[in-house]
């Protein structure tokens, strides 16, 4: 116990020590550029940080952004999960669907942007950009999960007549976990990047991105810091929340099987 | 009702297994086929189970069976318990899983993974399997691999005493095995698979 906690204070500490390294090379570059519109000193961004984030329109503004993505990610996975499923299913869908989810893949987000400027209100945009982004990943992992699931276990199941729901349950699901973990991974960064990409462009109104872009058009060089460093952090944080609530149900699905 | 196989032809990775092959089953008893590793019998066993599709030929009187099998390897889900993969062929229940399990004497170890069992656990975990399955054909390949005698023979006994009255076929490379608990045993050479009634 008492080595754990030391092995906590030790990486914590290491932790500290590089945050401190950054922000010291971040105060030198400061220094040496001297002009505070172009590369502000951390002390200002941390100052403009403090006061931002103790107004109630950051946390709408947050939230706003929060959700938008969120929805986009989940549609996403959601409809990538679907596909891939109906795909392995149907020879036929996926000579249909392939191509186009390829085309998808490859597309820069900027010209979904553009383009999706002139179908979708700018509010609505960010969750169409990050269920764009999404649904490749989620397609392409599930996908790739159902083939490598072992061929021995899926005849065993077919010889016992297994229900297809359970053989569904109990075999493609487990074998699906991992490429569906890193399916949130990576989904989950892609969504939050183009989604404030996309507030960038179109921006509609109580949005990360749009302050952003307001920051940039008002000169506000810490401003923008201080949103961008939002974004980093929230990405951090709900990369963290997903991979502690996929693993806590782990845990919880194997103590079940325990007993 | 018997089981006619006429005239069977297969090429399984680029070798011709079979090569009209013709053979027949009864409706019950014990049906070893004995026979060096690689002549065939596995996939002559997938023909059978339906997991391979034969280039020409036909079996008949296999269509409205009920199969169980154990197969050459154990096959069990690597994430679920012992009693989860007996259960997963019964429709989830976990009962008669215990009881198949009990059975295969392995009545502490019911809740542990694959992973924490002896290969001789894990191979007793299939046979449970098979036999709570309610089939009218069992087919073992290589049934008591990883057993030692002693408890191999104790393991065919309960498996043949639950299978009572229906047909077993068996794939044994252990004569002592073939001849204690075959009715009818065939000896097997190839590829292509030749067979050859040698009970008497």
């Amino acid at each position: 116990m008492n080595q754990k906690r030391k092995g906590k204070m030790h990486s914590i500490l290491k932790g500290l020590a590089v945050l401190l390294f950054w922000l010291a090379v971040w105060a030198l570059i400061a220094h040496v550029v001297n002009k505070e519109l172009i590369f502000p000193v951390p002390q200002e961004v941390v100052k403009r940080f403090f006061i931002i984030i103790f107004t109630a329109e950051f946390w709408q503004i947050t939230f706003a952004s929060l959700l938008r993505i969120l929805v986009g990610f989940t549609c996403g996975m959601v409809a990538g999960i679907l596909l891939a499923m109906l795909m392995h299913a149907n020879r036929f869908a996926e000579a249909l669907l392939a191509p186009l989810i390829k085309v998808v893949r490859a597309t820069p987000v900027v010209s979904f942007i553009i383009l999706a400027l002139f179908w979708i209100v700018a509010s609505s945009l960010p969750i169409f950009i990050s269920f764009l982004m999404v649904l490749p990943v989620a397609w392409a992992n599930t996908l790739s999960g159902i083939e490598n699931t072992d061929r021995h276990l899926l005849e065993m199941a077919s010889l016992y007549k297994v229900k297809k729901l359970r053989i569904w349950q109990k075999i493609y699901y487990p074998s699906l976990k991992p490429y569906l973990l890193a399916a949130i991974n990576s989904g989950l960064g892609l969504a939050w990047k183009s989604g404030i990409t996309a507030e960038v462009i179109a921006a509609p109104r109580m949005a990360i991105g749009s302050q952003l872009q307001a920051a940039k058009v008002n000169l506000e060089s810490a401003d923008t810091f201080v949103w961008t460093v939002v974004v980093v952090v929230l990405s951090i944080i709900l990369e963290k929340l997903i991979t502690a609530l996929i693993n806590r149900r782990q845990m919880r699905s194997l103590s079940e099987e325990k007993s | 009702m018997t089981i006619v196989i006429d005239k069977l032809s297969i090429s399984f990775e680029g070798k011709q297994v079979l090569k009209d092959f013709s053979f027949s089953l009864p409706a019950s008893g014990v049906v070893c086929i004995f026979g060096p590793s690689g002549c065939g019998k596995t996939v002559l066993f997938k023909c059978l189970s339906g997991l391979i599709k034969p280039d020409s030929g036909e079996i008949s009187g296999l269509k409205s069976k009920r199969l169980s099998m154990v197969f050459q390897e154990n096959r069990l889900l690597p994430w679920c318990n012992a009693v989860d993969n007996v259960a997963l062929v019964v429709n989830e229940n976990r009962e008669l899983a215990r009881a198949a399990l009990t059975k295969m004497e392995l009545t502490s170890e019911t809740n542990k993974l694959p992973a924490e069992m002896s290969g001789g656990m894990q191979r007793r975990v299939a046979i449970a399997r098979a036999i709570v399955y309610d089939g009218d054909l069992l087919l073992l390949d290589e049934p008591t691999t990883g057993l030692d005698a002693e408890l191999a023979d104790r393991i065919m006994k309960i498996l043949i005493k639950s299978w009572q009255s229906r047909l077993v076929l068996l794939i044994t490379h252990e004569l002592t095995i073939a001849k204690k608990y075959a009715d009818i045993i065939y000896t097997v050479e190839g590829p292509p698979l030749q067979i050859k009634n040698v009970s008497e």
